[in-house]
């Protein structure tokens, strides 16, 4: 079930891809829905949230590694051709909303930041045609969009953090642990979401040159992410009060307003444009996964699949409203937690269980 | 097609025919040495291509007596002498500056001598990749001579030359260079096999042939680099690529490359490393301002002023306040304006270029800002793109970086700064996807340790260990070890 070992990459790689299924438009606003309920202890939240994806991710590498495939052939093999591809159909849709929560996501920022009134659709299709030129130039391309975007501008965008730090409050952070276990619990589901993505690997399995090799990196990646996202929520938690941090929709936008250089400020405009690189190269991912999930379920071309998903995707940014937006947040966060945290588990159970009868049969 | 068919059924309707054909050109001779009738020579050539004086002084005192074809054979000095009675190669021959003897005007046996007469200007300078330090020969329109200047600079038997014939019509020499034992076999078999798959009636340069044969002919970014230097080429054999050479054109191809090597000048090697690299980076720094300074602009003047700080701001708009236009068409008509003196520049009759190169660049320079439809702001800014553009040493190159300007200018005045980072993501997908010979084009992706070791950065020689990985290079090592004494320098290492 491995793929043409022309289109795979090297395992390395694994981590660059990791870092950038997770790094998306969430980084942008999370601190303020963590910390609606743990306060100041929420960043200790996105530590636990990381040590879930860490499990995940274990757990992901030993189905994958069992079947030998990507999800859809875990589920053929285990449900036969119809059910099988039934199921994997509900994930394939996952990746295609989670791609849509981000593009909406992004173009919200570009609407309330840069260009208050420009309509939804100029800013979605040269973004969704960018996306159908880098998903038609294969996983490699993807890849390769993954690592550049953290040679640029992610590393320039972690050393930005220096300037808030020079004017921190370290002691907002004190005293540790005065939150209740629920609270904390609390902040862990709501980092989620920022934290997902890593299901990509669902569907990127078979493209791994060594994936035994490439679970290291695959864990370096979430930690890499789990760090930065640490870092991200502890910079806003002492640079806002609790009562600022709760009006402040994008703190770490915010934040970037306060860099000043001799010949630059405001540099959100800069810090936005920037950010297109990180949030293409997420998006190419998962309508590369969600493309090649319908391709591989209704055994069409490619072309077609991803045609069809980048149309509905420009559609339903146009006709979407601020609730339906939220609500299909909430729904994204949902399916997340229940398919990859519920179901993906039982799954590997089940798989390993059957697996053993069988060869005992 | 047609043409090459219609030959050969006349040749093989009747092989005498040639005489007749080619007595059809003015400038063909056909006549006999001797007037007594049973002993003359029958020559045939191109009076235009060959040359008389050797024609006198070798071939015509041999034509005397009565001898064979095969004794002439043995005794004309003229290296290169074939025997031959296909009507096609002699026709050939002849088109190449060959004289054709025959004994009797009805024999099909020809004594094919080649005495062409060659013109070409000497080995000068290279005109384009100038440089301060370094070699200062550049190839010339000559194949011979090229390969010559190959052969040189790597005297051994393992630079191999694979010479094919290439257009219908113009017959063009082409010849595949590369160091056989390096470079990696399935590379060259890919250049020969696409090199004759060609089918165009003619090749006039080297471009011909490297834009016919580049992976995706469609962008804008050369995936081969011409260049008139022979170091460039000596340097890039020794790592394993491989050169196309076309007879009449200085300029030779070299394949496969990455982007990252069109920023790479040869004098970086004559320098100390340090400040090789130091000039490597600055160019790499320069093209990326020279792509970016105007869009910016456009976009920062359009529509996020606030980027800039109020003090600098004034500076801005202060020079722009008499500007009619917005900045979009201001920052376009400049432009446009750069690349017309620079076509025009190169367009111009060498005795007047100068004189109207001051004109176009100084006197309207100055005339447009005072009269105040453009700003000095931008005008610096322009100018200054423009010129970084320059400091990439492949041609091609900068002409591609100066182009991918105005698509980024209309997207920065639609989007703004987004605009312009749009354009930047799509010219890095676009570069992800590009392959040179199948090779990644762009070098920073995958990884290699190669590239930081002479492509990035050139480190010290004695660093420089290994080819470069994306070739992959049969010879995997280069030979390194710097004559330098192993004794210690001086108390501190005792």
């Amino acid at each position: 079930m491995q793929a043409n070992i022309r289109h795979q990459v090297s395992p390395y790689l694994v981590f660059f891809i990791i870092y950038n299924s997770q790094v998306g438009v969430g980084i942008l606003g999370f601190q303020r829905i963590i910390a609606a309920k743990a306060g100041y202890d929420a960043w200790i939240g996105v530590l636990l949230a990381g040590c879930l994806v860490q499990a995940f991710i274990w757990i992901a590498y030993k189905l994958l590694g069992k079947a030998d495939g990507d999800i859809i052939d875990v589920h053929i093999n285990l449900f036969g051709n119809f059910l099988g591809k039934f199921l994997s159909f509900f994930i394939i849709i996952y990746y295609w909303l989670a791609s849509i929560s981000v593009l909406l996501g992004f173009i919200e920022i570009v609407q309330v930041w840069m260009f208050p009134t420009i309509p939804s659709w100029i800013l979605s299709i040269p973004l969704l045609l960018l996306m159908y030129y880098c998903v038609s130039g294969g996983f490699r391309t993807i890849v390769g969009m993954s690592f550049l975007s953290f040679v640029f501008p992610q590393i320039l965008l972690i050393y930005l953090y220096i300037f808030p730090l020079k004017i921190a409050h370290f002691a907002n952070l004190l005293p540790i642990m005065n939150h209740s276990f629920m609270e904390i619990m609390d902040s862990i589901k709501s980092s989620m979401y920022t934290l997902a993505g890593t299901e990509a690997l669902l569907m990127y399995y078979p493209f791994i040159r060594d994936p035994k090799a490439s679970k290291k990196f695959a864990h370096l990646g979430v930690l890499f992410t789990t760090l930065l996202y640490t870092v991200s929520s502890i910079v806003s938690f002492t640079f806002y009060s609790e009562n600022q941090l709760k009006t402040t929709i994008w703190p770490e936008l915010s934040l970037t307003k306060i860099i000043k250089l001799s010949f630059l400020e405001r540099f959100e405009y800069l810090y936005i444009s920037m950010y297109l690189i990180i949030v293409t190269s997420l998006l190419g991912l998962l309508f590369w996964c969600s493309s090649r999930g319908l391709k591989k379920i209704f055994c069409r071309k490619q072309k077609y699949t991803l045609l069809i998903l980048c149309i509905l995707s420009v559609v339903l940014s146009q006709f979407i409203t601020e609730t339906f937006k939220e609500m299909l947040d909430k729904m994204v966060t949902q399916m997340n937690l229940y398919i990859f945290y519920g179901y993906i588990p039982l799954l590997l159970l089940v798989f390993t269980f059957l697996k053993r009868g069988n060869q005992n049969g | 097609m047609k043409i090459k068919n219609g030959d050969k059924e006349n040749s093989s309707a009747s092989k005498h025919c040639w005489i007749e054909r080619l007595s059809k050109s003015n400038d063909f001779v056909h006549e006999h040495t001797s007037l007594r009738e049973n002993e003359p020579f029958w020559l045939s050539y191109y009076r235009t291509l060959i040359s008389s004086d050797i024609l006198h002084k070798d071939v015509l005192p041999f034509l005397q007596d009565r001898l064979s074809l095969e004794e002439l054979k043995s005794k004309i000095p003229v290296q290169e002498i074939i025997l031959s009675n296909d009507a096609e190669e002699i026709i050939q021959s002849i088109m190449n500056g060959s004289i054709a003897i025959q004994i009797h005007q009805l024999d099909e046996d020809c004594l094919l001598i080649n005495i062409a007469n060659s013109k070409f200007r000497d080995v000068s300078m290279p005109m384009l990749e100038s440089s301060a330090l370094g070699p200062q020969v550049g190839f010339i329109e000559e194949l011979d001579t090229n390969i010559n200047l190959i052969r040189k600079r790597l005297p051994v038997p393992e630079l191999l030359v694979h010479e094919m014939k290439v257009g219908a019509l113009s017959k063009t020499r082409v010849a595949v260079i590369y160091m056989d034992g390096i470079a990696d076999p399935e590379n060259v078999n890919t250049v020969i096999q696409r090199i004759n798959d060609i089918q165009y009636d003619h090749i006039q340069d080297s471009s011909y042939i490297s834009s016919m044969i580049e992976d995706n002919s469609n962008s804008l970014f050369p995936q081969s680099i011409s260049t008139e230097r022979t170091d460039r080429v000596a340097a890039g054999l020794t790592e394993g690529k491989i050169i196309i050479a076309v007879d009449g054109s200085p300029n030779l191809v070299i394949l496969p490359v990455t982007l990252m090597e069109s920023f790479i000048a040869m004098e970086d090697y004559s320098y100390s490393w340090i400040i090789g690299n130091f000039f490597r980076l600055l160019r790499l720094l320069s093209v990326f301002i020279s792509g970016m300074v105007t869009p910016m602009y456009v976009a920062i003047m359009t529509y996020h002023y606030e980027l800039i700080p109020a003090r600098l701001l004034e500076t801005l708009v202060g020079s722009r306040a008499t500007v009619p236009f917005p900045p979009f068409l201001e920052a376009l008509f400049l432009e446009l304006m750069i690349e017309m003196v620079k076509e025009a520049g190169i367009r111009l009759p060498f005795k007047i270029g100068q004189s109207l190169g001051v004109v176009g660049g100084i006197v309207i320079g100055q005339a447009v800002v005072e009269a105040g439809l453009t700003s000095n702001v931008l005008l610096i800014l322009v100018g200054l793109g423009t010129l970084a553009s320059y400091t990439s040493p492949i041609y091609k190159f900068s002409n591609t970086i100066r182009f991918l300007k105005f698509p980024t200018i209309f997207l920065a005045q639609w989007f703004g700064l987004f605009g312009v980072f749009l354009t930047f993501q799509f010219i890095q997908v676009h570069l992800l996807r590009l392959t040179s010979l199948g090779r990644p084009y762009i070098s920073q992706y995958p990884i290699r340790t190669t590239s930081f070791q002479d492509l990035w950065v050139r480190l010290p020689f004695s660093m420089q260990k290994e080819n470069p990985k994306n070739l992959r290079p049969q010879k995997k090592r280069k030979s390194t070890g710097t004559g330098k004494n192993p004794e210690p320098m001086n108390d501190f290492y005792e």
